[in-house]
């Protein structure tokens, strides 16, 4: 009796000692995984602020002034009447506002620029 | 016998057993209870790696939250020299991706240090590079870079920062304790191979920087940037400033400076370059300045429009000085002695007026303080006590000599005129924010004082206005807009005493449009030739400026309206 006794407590704490190792080695093995997820995720966020700083730079005025512009680009403003909003939801569309006073220079070279670096929403709207 | 023998032996034994561990007790209870503290942080140090966990900093804006300045990755080599084995063969890879000395290289690598960095913020191409060595020794951190897209463009008002990404200059100096942020700290488990394991930690996080929003208009500074460099390259000046600024509100919407240099790297350029000539150099404004003399005049009712003033032919004395005209003239009313620009008027006008008066409103309009735009090295100019001045003076302080002014002087004094009499202070910082876009500061424009009346204000407008359509400024004539404005030719004081024959500044202070100005703007030419007036050199910058700002502010007006969409009549849409 003393005996089984002794060896169930044995085998109580062996077992007990065993999880604990085990959850020990598991903590290590996500500990490992999540450094390297981690890393991942931060090579990732620093891939995308390098290439943020790169869209920024395309769009400063100098490149666009250089590239575009001078380039002679077919780009053009929109004229008021031109311009629609979609909205699937309400089944409907939207046309621009048109103004008494029609876009004078609307095509000119500041004009079609401004509208390039101008932080405007697109003109067709879902 | 031989069993008492054996028996004290037996306790001899068990003495010395039990003296061992009286030994082992006594040291345990000094190590418990003397060296627990010391060899408990031994033991931290040893199972746990510190990091410093870097904040990141702020960003800047212009006006229209397009960026002016990012952080970005980079990585900063070092070396841990004891691992190195062929430091010569390494030291001399290095040398040619890097482009360093290979001595320095060697040096560092030598060392019995156990860290030593190589070089910091190394572009990505040349880390490809240098970890396709495959050394051993050689580790790469990864750091924050400050980068500025637009590059020498608005360079002046963002300053930049040193390796450790503080403020050196301007705004990334002035702001540095909004922009630095507090950085933060972990503490990891570390594993046999020394490298961090995220199993237990103790984090305290970084705080980042708050974002900064600028007045300035990216647009409006790279029209200015540009027109100030064409001229700039034309007139072969040694240097020029342009500020353009809001005149009913002080935000400055754009400000530059030549020669110029590029934040990214500014190491590359002269220290020259990279002063902020708008704010911190101070110079003789000449005929400028005039427009202070016809306001006091105005004001005090001392003149009218059409009052008469003898120009005496081009040549007058005052005291012991003989006064010229740079060209001749006869009788000028009032507003023709303005738009002639001619000395020997104005001075007449003063003379009626008073020096006091003129100093007084000198004053009034901001000159001889600074103007408080919170960026770093502003002059306030030169404006000597009043006693200080001699009976020569009031035939030079009124026409710009004995005072000395900085260019954002100038746009606020020139702003006066354009909102109707009223002193703004200038800004260029309209808020600051934190990463979740809660507002921090908010600065808004503070009126200082009223320095004229709006009746006298309306009546300079005219005057300034025909110094462009009739008078010294015409080549600042725009077909599509009305402009106001004075121009400004002064010579620089020479080292050797006296007046300079061949070196000037040019200048044109003026606002656009006249009847509702959205823009006052100084445009400032340090020794331009072979040209030299300021009705020539910098008239025409103000014009392409002014124009170009003002179609941009236009379009910018009309493409907001382009937004407020009206629903359209659906049955009359083309079917499906």
């Amino acid at each position: 009796m003393r005996i089984s006794k002794i060896i169930g407590i044995n085998f109580i704490i062996v077992v007990f000692a065993l999880v604990h190792v085990f959850l020990q080695t598991e903590i290590t093995k996500l500990g490992y995984q999540v450094k390297q997820n981690e890393d991942k995720c931060q090579e990732t966020v620093d891939n995308n602020r390098v290439l943020k700083y790169n869209i920024y730079a395309l769009e400063s005025p100098n490149t666009l002034d250089k590239y575009v512009l001078l380039k002679d680009s077919k780009l053009k403003v929109l004229k008021p009447a031109q311009v629609f909003g979609l909205y699937p939801e309400h089944n409907s569309v939207y046309l621009a506002k048109k103004e008494n006073n029609s876009l004078p220079n609307s095509n000119s070279a500041l004009a079609v620029f401004k509208k390039l670096i101008s932080a405007r929403p697109a003109e067709a709207k879902q | 016998m031989p069993l008492k023998g054996s028996l004290s032996r037996f306790y001899l034994i068990c003495s010395i057993f039990i003296g061992i561990l009286f030994v082992f007790l006594i040291k345990l209870s000094l190590i418990h209870v003397f060296h627990s503290q010391y060899l408990t942080k031994l033991a931290f140090k040893q199972h746990n790696i510190y990091f410093e966990l870097p904040a990141q900093r702020g960003i800047i804006y212009d006006r229209n939250l397009k960026p002016l300045v990012l952080n970005i990755r980079s990585y900063s080599l070092f070396a841990v020299p004891r691992e190195i084995k062929n430091k010569n063969t390494i030291a001399a890879k290095l040398s040619d991706i890097l482009d360093l000395d290979k001595d320095f290289i060697l040096d560092r690598i030598s060392s019995k240090r156990h860290f030593a960095w190589i070089e910091r913020k190394i572009p990505d191409r040349l880390v490809r590079e240098i970890k396709d060595l495959d050394a051993d020794g050689l580790y790469f951190i990864k750091e924050d870079k400050r980068s500025y897209p637009n590059r020498a463009m608005s360079s002046h008002i963002l300053g930049f920062t040193n390796i450790d990404n503080a403020g050196l200059e301007s705004i990334e100096l002035s702001f540095n304790k909004y922009l630095e942020g507090k950085p933060g700290y972990a503490f990891f488990v570390r594993d046999a191979h020394q490298s961090a394991l995220r199993a237990e930690t103790s984090d305290k996080l970084p705080v980042d920087g708050y974002d900064l929003v600028l007045t300035i208009d990216q647009v409006i500074q790279y029209i200015a940037e540009n027109a100030l460099e064409d001229a700039f390259r034309k007139y072969n000046a040694k240097g020029a400033c342009i500020v353009v600024l809001n005149p009913s509100t002080g935000e400055i919407l754009a400000l530059a400076n030549r020669p110029t240099f590029d934040p990214n790297r500014p190491q590359s350029y002269p220290v020259d370059n990279r002063r902020n000539r708008a704010l911190c150099d101070y110079f003789e404004p000449g005929s400028v300045f005039k427009i202070v003399t016809a306001a006091a005049a105005l004001e005090e009712n001392k003149f009218s429009e059409d009052d008469k003033i003898f120009c005496e032919n081009g040549s007058y004395r005052v005291a012991n000085h003989i006064l010229h005209d740079h060209r001749p003239h006869g009788w000028l009313t009032f507003s023709e002695v303005i738009k002639q620009s001619s000395n020997i008027g104005v001075t007449k006008i003063a003379q009626q007026l008073g020096l006091e008066k003129v100093y007084n409103y000198a004053k009034a309009f901001g000159f001889g303080a600074i103007t408080g735009i919170g960026l770093p090295g502003e002059t306030g100019g030169m404006l000597k006590p009043l006693s200080a001045y001699s009976k020569t003076s009031i035939g030079a302080v009124p026409m710009g000599q004995e005072v000395a002014v900085s260019a954002l002087q100038l746009a606020c004094a020139i702003s006066v005129i354009a909102n109707g009499g009223n002193y703004y202070k200038p800004y260029i910082v309209k808020r600051i924010r934190d990463k979740y876009d809660e507002t921090i500061e908010e600065y808004k424009p503070v009126e200082v004082r009223r320095v004229i009346s709006e009746e006298t204000s309306l009546r300079l407008k005219k005057i300034l206005q025909g110094v462009i359509d009739e008078g010294t400024g015409q080549l600042a004539k725009s077909k599509e807009y009305k402009f106001a404005g004075k121009t400004g030719t002064a010579q620089k004081v020479d080292p050797a005493g006296g007046y300079s024959h061949s070196s000037f500044y040019a200048s044109f202070i003026g606002f656009a449009p006249v009847n509702n100005p959205k823009l006052a703007i100084v445009v400032v030419f340090d020794e331009p030739h072979p040209y030299y007036f300021g009705g020539v050199v910098s008239a025409p910058v103000f014009k392409e400026v002014a124009e170009k700002s003002l179609k941009y502010l236009e379009s910018e007006e009309r493409l907001n309206n382009l937004t407020n969409l009206t629903r359209l009549d659906e049955t009359k849409l083309p079917s499906k």
